[in-house]
């Protein structure tokens, strides 16, 4: 076994020596090291599941009527009823086969409701999240890769930070009340208010995650190796940060989805034409003693999708990092090791 | 001597990390304080040799080392690298000239990314300066390395975390050596390694040694593997050289009283020598404000007036022209044994804490 | 003979980790009498810290879980008292050093309070007590106590008759009389000024001074056993120095017994009187420090020893153990250590394991025990 004893092989010996071969299908291995890892953490699967459904659910509300318009000529909807219909149907009934979580005070159904606010809700969990990792992203790599004092770049970077310190000053809901309120009702100026507010999160993360992987010794020896800096940022510090910006990112769609709904709450948010949950709750709110299932509908479907994202965000550390990777997947049969 | 050139020349190199200042020390102008990582070293390293580099911690080794492979730029000083002074060089041509000096590192968990699979980071360095080979060729030249190492090719797909830190430091040792470089600057390659993965890792740094020609900068604090790696040893103590020589010279007859009680202090695994041990009492000093004259004259048995101001220059021992010390003692201190030592025990301030008679000796 | 101080038998700890069982500690066993100290050396993950940890239950658990053993410290079986008794042993009857005493010092408070604290304990327990007597912990029924209230807990287990009579009791927070104390064993750790000292917090000492705090702090508890885990690993050689022969001193001056954890073979030899060798979980030879280090009885104490560099190259090559530890969930049918013996035969493939055996006792007519089948052909090995 020992080649410690055994001098070093002649290379000319040992350019003969057979490459192993790329490992074949390594996406199958991966996906079933992903399923691997989901039966090991029963509540990353219950995540992974729920953030699936919710997806798949907005996605059909939303495509099933574009695509059947021009197929049938009328457009097909998964929601059983028009949302926000009201008369359509007697007021507050209670939960039935008909309507799974019942009418509201002003007759419409209640799951078509809260259905057809799940696609608005989700798309900006998505988009303000989204576009903050982006932006925050990049500006936190800048900030934090070439932060090196007393040059152009450690002035940018500095600026960088300080913007964000005045942002994050601020509390984040207070902040985003206030814009909103200032650029007026509307899906959009609210979505705009959410994402002014939310970027700074991902350029402290960021900057902190860059300065310490920057000093890391694989980072130094990298350098060492004569790789340029601009190889050493792509193949080292963003491969590097994906693990931690996606995780973040997973929570951070529920928390946004919070935030816009409470803005929606308030009244300064989406009109009340749109559905959208912040927004049914207002007139839901007086019902709670006496529809208190028109309540519930709304809480549960935002509770949810947040605990989805919660849960699956959790779950991603494993199975993003290859080192938990296996320590997760290792039964008795683990590998052993490979130095001879 | 030896007739070939020095391969490394290392000439009053200085290393001062500034510390930051507050705002108002600027504004009042206040000297500027840097920790004087290294102060003023000479050395040089000829082609297929090892040096040993020894000291504790904050002697400079590790800055000395990084110096030379120009991870630090100096604060002042020249460093030749065959007779081209590549102290300031910059951009490019450092890229470039990065494939003549390699580093292994002494951490084996946070040297290699835990995102790469091995056969990327085994030719990391050759990606770096041959920019454009297929995959296909740097796994080809990954299988190739990994048995000069002693690891199987099979595992050219897998994360660094699945090698214990003996298999992590093969696969730091494989992707120094994959240029072929002139230089490979070791810092502690085994000191977070267990002795019998050690022994292992030794023998592999020798024999490939003798292999390629390589020279190696060896930084260390662990005396046992200089002795089996080196050829020459160089002492540090607080940024400055106290003592180099040939292994043999320094080992065998350390002669700075400093490397005399290095050597005295080493645990030994030989019970017969259980014994009273000299103790050179006292703590490191600072490297913001280091004593002046002598480094060791805080802690030094042998300490006089004149070492107090005057720092010591490196002077060749009367035997061999080769072993330089830098003590003014040097001619009276030369024929102390480490071991007799013992009876100097506890110059300055220990001895007041010390119930009279209880000097070290025990067993 | 009289009773040893601490006796472990059997002890097996395993570790659940994700959907593995790890194999930490394998049926250890290990007598330490009275004022000796006894070395516990091995590789990384040889287990010689879990031992250490689970002798005063220091164990996470989970993911630590102890399968079957007993732990008898002064005559008790530590592993069944009930939790909250555990705190007054630990202190005053078992201290700790650890490697890293820049973790082990809290560092908001400054080195002096930190040991008054741990000298204020344990006055309290004397107070609440008599002295420490064997009666005291044994025999102990916990379903017929009261359950403890916290307040109990945080001043030990000897919960006298009446608690607020002790609370009147308790010395004010740093009285002139407890800042002697503190001195006094700063004094034994010899350091120079404790005036200045004890108004310091951790970050402002160097490594070594934090290690010479650590050991006062663990003696100001008069402990009977100092359980010592690497305690001068990470720390200059020089200073390593220092700290060891403070040790070898204070042994004589305090009467502790030590058992001391390293991975340095060097430091044992010095430090230990008897020595146990660790691999795999499994204790493989104990014995007299001479006796290890001079006529070892297992193969692997012997490679061990053997693979501690100790010449230039133009000697040779060093020799070296093959091969590498195995991994503590899939141990090797039989002696753990025949996939690396350079002495294997068939019998060692085989299960059970070999136990722990006392060979016959050598002219000083000390306890030397080899878990090897064949001890007497070790010293044939090269």
């Amino acid at each position: 076994m020992s080649t410690a004893t055994v001098p070093a092989r002649r290379v000319a010996e040992l350019s003969s020596a057979p490459v192993p071969a790329p490992r074949p299908a390594a996406w199958r291995s991966n996906l079933i090291l992903f399923w691997q890892i989901l039966r090991a953490n029963p509540l990353t699967l219950v995540g992974f599941i729920l953030v699936v459904l919710v997806s798949v659910t907005a996605f059909l509300v939303v495509v099933v009527p574009l695509i059947t318009k021009p197929l049938l000529g009328h457009a097909l909807s998964i929601l059983p009823y028009p949302a926000l219909d009201a008369g359509a149907f007697p007021v507050t009934q209670a939960p039935s086969f008909a309507h799974p979580f019942g009418t509201d005070n002003a007759g419409a159904d209640v799951f078509s409701n809260v259905l057809a606010a799940l696609p608005t809700d989700l798309g900006i969990g998505f988009t303000v999240s989204g576009v903050s990792l982006v932006a925050g992203g990049l500006l936190g790599l800048v900030a934090g890769f070439w932060d090196k004092p007393g040059t152009l770049s450690g002035l940018i970077s500095t600026t960088i930070m300080r913007l964000t310190d005045i942002f994050l000053s601020f509390p984040t809901l207070v902040l985003a009340l206030a814009i909103s309120a200032t650029l007026g009702r509307g899906e959009y100026q609210s979505e705009l208010a959410v994402l002014i507010t939310w970027w700074p999160f991902y350029v402290r993360l960021t900057r902190g995650e860059v300065l310490a992987i920057k000093i890391q010794p694989y980072v130094i020896a990298a350098r060492a190796a004569g790789v340029t800096e601009t190889r050493i940022l792509f193949r080292h510090v963003v491969r590097n940060l994906i693990e931690p910006l996606a995780v973040y990112f997973s929570m951070d769609v529920g928390t946004v989805i919070v935030t816009y709904s409470t803005i929606a709450y308030i009244g300064v948010g989406v009109p009340s034409s749109i559905p959208e949950w912040g927004n049914l709750m207002p007139g839901y709110q007086d019902l709670i003693l006496t529809a208190p299932w028109t309540v519930w509908s709304v809480t549960a479907a935002i509770f949810v999708t947040v605990l989805g994202f919660s849960l699956l965000g959790d779950g991603l550390r494993d199975i993003l990092d290859p080192r938990s990777r296996r320590i997760m997947a290792t039964t008795a049969s683990a590998r052993g090791s490979t130095e001879k | 001597m030896s007739v070939a050139p020095p391969l490394v020349q290392v000439q009053d190199v200085q290393k001062y990390f500034p510390l930051t200042r507050s705002l108002t020390d600027t504004i009042r102008r206040h000297a500027k304080l840097a920790i004087r990582a290294v102060d003023g070293v000479s050395l040089e390293v000829r082609s297929g040799e090892t040096l040993g580099l020894i000291g504790e911690s904050g002697s400079g080794k590790t800055t000395l080392g990084w110096l030379v492979a120009r991870l630090h730029e100096p604060t002042g000083g020249r460093i030749l690298f065959d007779g081209q002074d590549v102290a300031h060089l910059q951009g490019k041509a450092l890229r470039a000239w990065r494939r003549n000096i390699q580093v292994v590192f002494q951490d084996p968990v946070g040297s290699l990314d835990p995102r790469m699979r091995v056969w990327e980071i085994v030719t990391e360095p050759i990606h770096a300066q041959e920019p454009g080979l297929r995959k296909a060729e740097l796994r080809r030249r990954a299988a190739e390395l990994l048995p000069t190492v002693g690891l199987v090719p099979d595992c050219l797909d897998q994360y660094p975390h699945e090698f214990s830190g003996g298999g992590r430091q093969r696969l730091s040792l494989a992707r120094a050596l994959s240029l072929r470089p002139k230089l490979v600057v070791l810092d502690e390659p085994t000191s977070a390694l267990d002795v019998a993965v050690q022994a292992q890792i030794l023998n592999r740094l020798v024999a490939l040694q003798s292999e390629f020609g390589f020279a190696y900068l060896l930084i260390t604090h662990n005396v046992s593997a200089v002795k089996y790696v080196a050829d020459r040893v160089a002492v540090l103590y607080l940024g400055k050289l106290a003592e180099v020589g040939t292994v043999r010279e320094v080992l065998e007859r350390p002669t700075h009283p400093y490397t005399k009680a290095l050597l005295a202090a080493l645990p030994v695994p030989d019970v017969r020598r259980r014994r009273a041990r000299f103790r050179i009492s006292g703590e490191i000093p600072t490297l913001i404000r280091p004593p002046p004259g002598c480094r060791f004259a805080t802690r030094c048995p042998f300490v006089i007036d004149r070492c107090r101001v005057e720092e010591p220059l490196l002077r060749p021992t009367p035997r061999d022209p080769g072993h330089l010390v830098a003590c003014h003692r040097l001619e009276e201190v030369i024929d102390i044994a480490p071991e007799t030592l013992l009876v100097m025990e506890g110059s300055a301030g220990m001895r007041t804490a010390l119930p009279s008679g209880a000097v070290a000796a025990t067993t | 003979m009289a009773e040893d101080l601490l006796r472990i038998e059997h002890l097996s700890v395993d570790y659940h980790v994700g959907a593995g069982t790890f194999r930490a500690l394998t049926d250890v066993s290990l007598s330490m009498p009275a004022g000796r100290v006894v070395g516990i050396v091995g590789e990384t993950g040889c287990g010689k810290s879990t031992l250490g940890h689970a002798i005063p239950r220091l164990l996470p658990q989970p993911p630590a879980q102890v399968r079957s053993g007993k732990v008898f410290f002064q005559g008790t079986d530590l592993l069944k008292l009930p939790k909250w008794r555990m705190p007054s042993v630990r202190g005053t009857g078992i201290g700790m050093i650890f490697q890293e005493p820049i973790n082990s010092l809290n560092p908001a408070f400054r080195v002096g309070d930190q040991i008054a604290e741990a000298v204020q304990i344990r006055r309290l327990r004397e107070h609440g007590r008599q002295p420490a007597r064997k009666a005291d912990v044994q025999g102990f029924d916990y379903s017929k106590r009261e359950m403890p209230k916290a307040a109990d807990v945080v001043t030990g287990p000897f919960v006298p008759p009446n608690l607020t009579e002790t609370l009147k009791q308790r010395p004010p927070p740093i009285s002139k009389d407890l800042q002697k104390e503190v001195l006094d064993f700063l004094h034994l750790v010899r350091i120079n000024d404790p005036e200045r000292i004890i108004s310091l917090f951790p970050h402002e000492l160097s490594g070594g001074m934090r290690q010479r705090i650590m050991i006062a702090m663990a003696l100001s508890g008069k402990p009977s056993l100092l359980i010592a885990d690497e305690p001068t690993s990470a720390l200059d050689v020089t200073i390593q120095a220092q700290v060891l022969t403070l040790m070898k001193e204070l042994m004589d001056e305090v009467s502790t017994s030590i058992l001391f954890i390293s991975h340095d073979l060097g430091v044992i030899a010095e430090m230990a009187d008897d020595v146990g060798v660790m691999y795999a979980g499994h204790m493989v030879e104990f014995g007299p420090v001479a006796e290890i280090f001079e006529s070892p009885r297992h193969p692997y104490t012997k490679s061990l020893i053997r693979s501690i560099p100790n010449k230039y190259k133009e000697d040779g090559v060093l020799p070296s153990l093959s091969g590498s530890v195995p991994n503590l969930s899939r141990l090797p049918n039989g002696c753990t250590f025949h996939p690396r013996c350079p002495m294997v035969r068939d019998v060692c493939r085989k299960d059970p394991e070999p136990p722990l055996t006392d060979l016959p006792p050598g002219p000083a007519g000390l306890v030397h025990r080899s878990a090897c089948y064949f001890p007497e052909e070790v010293a044939s090995l090269p």
